[in-house]
């Protein structure tokens, strides 16, 4: 072709054309080159010149924080950054946060990321939080695991970190002096459940099915010693791992003992998945003790949930601290209390941070770290302190579905209806 | 035992229902759709909204929204095959991948924006009948029937009609089907969109036994390449073989060794498998 | 502001450190990724195996440097294993075989507690100032660089086009092809290795998901491929692009992270297909 081209068209026009043709291509291979790197020195420029917040002068008080927006628990947690919104909004409608150092009353705002449920973006977002948003206090992210990852932050540049969902006790153990939180370590996550079982007197036996995940693993720990402090033996124990479909070999070998318990310590998916099962394959124990057993679990399995006893930090009718003040942070918010559990222990963790600046009565890290050390503050979920590692007071209380609704069951001085196992109506 | 075997097969038959639709688009257009578990999280939630209106039944509902999926197909057809048809094998495999995960991405996103953070589950009652001590859930024994059934009138399809004939000519050689006069875009298209209708189905059995987040399109993905790939890739017998042994070995690695190492044991004999059967074949 | 640039503290710092280590993985991937045209899920793997290495020496006792070089010893030998499994498989088997391993570790990292801390990690404290180990990543990225360099202009570079053009042309004209596979993957699984360390020293904590993490090893394939530009260039500009773009998404969005950075992979695919077609246009005007 090119040979035909140069005899009709003579050589000089044959070098034309190549050289044409040849800077044409040359011209897109740099034009691919000369978008990309214009496209990212502009996303750098925009990365490393965006001005950061300043310190000097508190207009607003920042509290950071990350959400799992993603990934693995999206499903536990995914909307919380509206509860957040919710919370400063009711609070700034109310005048803000009286810090006496500052003499008057300060707006909050919540900078809040996007951790992936994923420990260094955790990590990551928190030293964002620290170094460009001027975060004067921060609250942990959902999990141990990511926990773990995103306090080492704090520690580093000494921030005052309230962890929330967090209560394995290997993110405690490591000496870290700037980490608290609200919640008891997961071991004592289910005592006053045993404590009921225990002055019922009803139950001999139990069995357990546990998530091999950082959290239901220490639960269970926990549980088992309660469990025999009731007067229980254990017969039957399965650890699984997070992603099992099927629970036959288990459910099988469960119902060869017949326990009259079978405590499942697990998150939400895990739980619906093995119920589902249990319930098609007619394991029929006295009572299920399902840890999480939220909305969703209810939804899924229906008429399955019913009598199903799980632990939850609080139900309508709790008295505790402001419960008004929770009711409307949860409307605001459009989030439902019962597809999402966890939210009174985000309120109570909210009601901390808030007591700790107005008793620190400064922005100051180091005043605010020591008034938290030393603080015990009413929340909606009960007292809240902290033991010298940081560990919390706040714990679970257990609640049984009752015709469809949620009733914590013990103990008597604040349970909304009674606990129903066999033998109780006689 | 004989009740983990059949637990076995219920579970391996929404394993095989996930894995052939994705068997289709790799072997025929030597696509690796990572959307694919995506358009099966889709189903799930049109599935659970469809439910507020009428209480359809699973394979009611599939029947119902076949058009609807063969339609997904063709337009899934645009974005990650039709504009890398003409690049190299490995080119076109990487941009298809490329392409396929953005995709699979912006749909996670709608997913939450419009059914919310919870995780998808439908709530289907059905008896439990007990054959000689045996327990059969019944509503796993249809999913099974069903998906049996689906991936029967599928292989009938590519077998007995002159479209699924030319998607097997093109999953042999490209160039030669189309010297034959077979439209390699018409027939990909169709092929997709067949694919896209299994993934679909499988959505819509999985969410009727296990709680789907609705970001999880990514993780069915993952786990459906591995059948596809153990099973051999287009051809919808393979797949639904392996789905099924896969089934069988998740259920009795759990009674013969502890559930806690079922996952490696799994991954394991599948690499094992792979490195044996494919070293030195040069595929 | 520029002090931190110059990576030592604080958010900058962290993420300077992060583009070198994903581009030490992305120019560690497009090694075999664009001389045998093989596509890992699994690149991770290296990566997991170099921090886990170190972090279970440190967490025994030994110091940084020692620690450093024995882990970088036992982490080349575990790669070199994974590296003989997979170097008989091509294509699609490839992938997924890779992808395999990367669970295969993440499991069995989350099983042996008592050793790797299990699901929750391994935690080391700080054994390294943050300056010096940015200096070193930056090192070592320049080091792969070089050899990413270097192998494609070596007679093993050569070798690799020619397996992946025809492997049983290649070793009919006398190539070893198995032995080239395996030099390329180790030339590219070492830099991991090392990078896996660096991380660990840096951010004091590693775990089975974020080392034996499925989202770097599609990163370091995407920063390879996304860019379509030849050489060294592609990868370092691809993951200039994808860390960039992730951060502005991530911080300066509100909502819809993912969808809005599927969009650009999404464009970034489509543009190469577009581009193609160009390239054709224009080379066929070239030769009328």
């Amino acid at each position: 072709m090119l040979t035909s081209y140069a005899q009709a068209k003579g050589p000089s026009r044959l070098r034309m054309a190549l050289f044409l043709g040849g800077v044409k291509m040359k011209i897109y291979k740099n034009r691919a080159f000369f978008l990309s790197f214009i496209t990212i020195l502009a996303l750098v420029t925009i990365i490393f010149f965006s001005k950061p917040a300043s310190a000097e002068s508190p207009k607003e008080i920042r509290i950071g924080a990350t959400v799992s927006m993603s990934g693995k628990f999206s499903t536990e947690i995914g909307p919380f950054k509206n509860l957040m919104e919710a919370y400063a909004t009711a609070i700034n409608t109310r005048g803000g946060i009286y810090v006496k150092s500052v003499g008057k009353r300060i707006p909050v705002k919540f900078i809040v990321y996007d951790d992936k449920s994923d420990g260094p973006t955790a990590r990551k977002f928190y030293e964002r939080l620290i170094s460009v948003d001027k975060a004067d206090i921060l609250l942990g992210p959902y999990s141990s695991p990511v926990t773990f990852a995103a306090s080492v932050a704090a520690e580093d540049n000494k921030v005052p970190f309230i962890a929330i969902c967090a209560n394995s006790e290997k993110v405690y153990n490591r000496g870290f002096k700037w980490i608290v939180c609200v919640i008891d370590a997961a071991p004592r996550y289910t005592h006053r459940y045993w404590d009921m079982i225990k002055a019922e007197g009803w139950a001999k036996t139990v069995a357990f099915v546990v998530e091999d995940t950082l959290h239901p693993q220490g639960v269970y720990r926990g549980a088992k010693k309660l469990a025999d402090s009731a007067g229980l033996k254990e017969v039957s124990l399965n650890v699984l791992p997070a992603d099992t479909h099927d629970f036959t070999a288990a459910i099988v070998k469960i119902q060869k003992e017949s326990p009259d318990i079978v405590f499942v310590s697990a998150n939400v998916p895990f739980s619906i998945a093995f119920m589902r099962q249990a319930r098609e394959l007619a394991l029929n124990p006295k009572e299920f003790h399902v840890i999480h057993h939220g909305g969703v679990f209810q939804k899924a399995l229906g008429a399955g949930a019913e009598g199903v006893v799980g632990q939850s930090y609080w139900t309508q009718g709790m008295n505790y601290g402001n419960p008004e003040l929770f009711t409307e942070v949860m409307k605001r918010s459009g989030i439902s209390l019962d597809d999402f559990p966890w939210a009174p222990a985000y309120m109570m963790a909210f009601e901390t941070a808030t007591q700790a600046i107005e008793r620190a009565g400064s922005l100051d890290r180091k005043k605010l770290l020591t008034t938290l050390k030393h603080l015990k503050v009413m929340t909606i979920g009960g007292v809240v302190s902290f033991s010298e590692n940081g560990v919390g007071t706040i714990n679970t209380y257990p609640s049984q579905i009752i015709n469809g609704q949620y009733h914590i069951i013990w103990p008597p001085d604040i349970a909304t209806a009674k606990h129903e196992y066999p033998g109780s109506k006689n | 035992m004989i009740q983990v075997l059949i637990s076995g097969l219920f579970l391996g038959s929404v394993y095989a229902l996930l894995a052939v639709g994705l068997s289709l688009a790799f072997g025929i257009m030597g696509v690796l759709n990572l959307a694919h578990g995506s358009l099966a999280v889709l189903a799930a939630i049109l599935y659970k909204k469809a439910l507020f209106l009428y209480p359809f039944s699973p394979w009611t509902f599939c029947a119902l929204t076949t058009p609807i999926f063969l339609g997904f197909g063709f337009l899934l057809h645009l974005i990650i095959v039709a504009p890398f048809r003409n690049l190299s094998l490995s080119s076109s495999l990487v941009a298809s991948l490329i392409a396929s995960l953005g995709l699979a991405l912006i749909l996670e996103d709608l997913f939450v924006w419009w059914q919310g953070w919870e995780p998808i589950s439908t709530h289907v009652t059905f008896t439990t009948f007990n054959v000689w001590g045996i327990k059969i859930p019944g509503l796993r024994a249809i999913l099974l029937g069903m998906a049996a059934l689906t991936i029967g009138l599928s292989t009938l399809f590519l077998k007995k009609t002159d479209p699924g004939r030319s998607m097997r000519a093109l999953a042999q050689d490209k160039e030669a089907a189309s010297l034959y006069g077979i439209d390699p875009d018409f027939t990909s298209m169709g092929a997709l969109g067949l694919a896209t209708i299994l993934a679909g189905i499988a959505g819509i059995f999985y969410s009727s036994l296990y709680p789907l987040g609705p970001r999880e399109g990514l993780d069915l993905t993952l786990k459906a390449l591995f059948i596809v790939v153990a099973g051999g890739m287009g051809n919808l017998r393979g797949p639904a073989v392996a789905g099924l042994i896969l089934g069988f070995i998740e259920s009795f690695a759990a009674i013969l060794f502890t559930y806690t190492s079922t996952d490696t044991i799994v991954y394991s004999l599948l690499v094992g498998y792979l490195v044996l059967k494919r070293s030195g074949s040069r595929q | 502001m520029l002090s931190s640039v110059i990576f030592t503290k604080g958010y900058h710092g962290i993420f300077v450190f992060s583009l070198i280590i994903n581009g030490t993985m992305a120019v560690s991937y497009d090694i075999p990724g664009r001389s045998l045209g093989l596509i890992s899920l699994g690149h991770a793997v290296f990566f997991g195996l170099g921090a886990y290495c170190f972090g279970i020496l440190v967490s025994k006792g030994l110091s940084f440097f020692p620690a450093l070089f024995l882990s970088l010893v036992l982490s080349v030998v575990g790669a070199l294993i994974v590296t003989l499994l997979m170097a008989g498989l091509n294509h699609g088997y490839y992938s997924i075989a890779t992808l395999g391993m990367l669970i295969i570790f993440q499991r069995l990292f989350e099983t042996l507690e008592s050793i790797t801390g299990g699901s929750a990690g391994l935690y080391i404290p700080n054994s390294m100032s943050k300056l010096h180990c940015n200096l070193l990543a930056a090192f070592l990225l320049a080091t792969t660089v070089a050899c990413h360099a270097l192998f494609s202009q070596s007679r093993w570079g050569i070798y690799s086009k020619e397996t992946e053009a025809s492997e049983e042309a290649a070793e009919a004209i006398g190539i070893p092809t198995r032995t080239v596979k395996i030099m390329c993957l180790m030339t590219a699984a070492i830099p991991a290795c090392m990078a896996g360390m660096l991380h660990l020293a840096r951010n004091s904590h590693v775990s089975p998901d974020s080392g034996f993490s499925l989202t770097l090893s599609i990163t370091a394939l995407l920063a390879s491929r996304i860019v379509p530009v030849k050489g060294i260039l592609g990868p370092l500009l691809g993951v200039l692009l994808i860390t960039a773009a992730e951060e502005i998404i991530w911080t300066k969005f509100e909502g819809f992270n993912h969808a809005w950075f599927g969009l650009i992979l999404l464009f970034a695919a489509l543009y190469q297909g577009i581009d193609f077609k160009r390239r054709e246009k224009i080379s066929a005007a070239a030769e009328n």
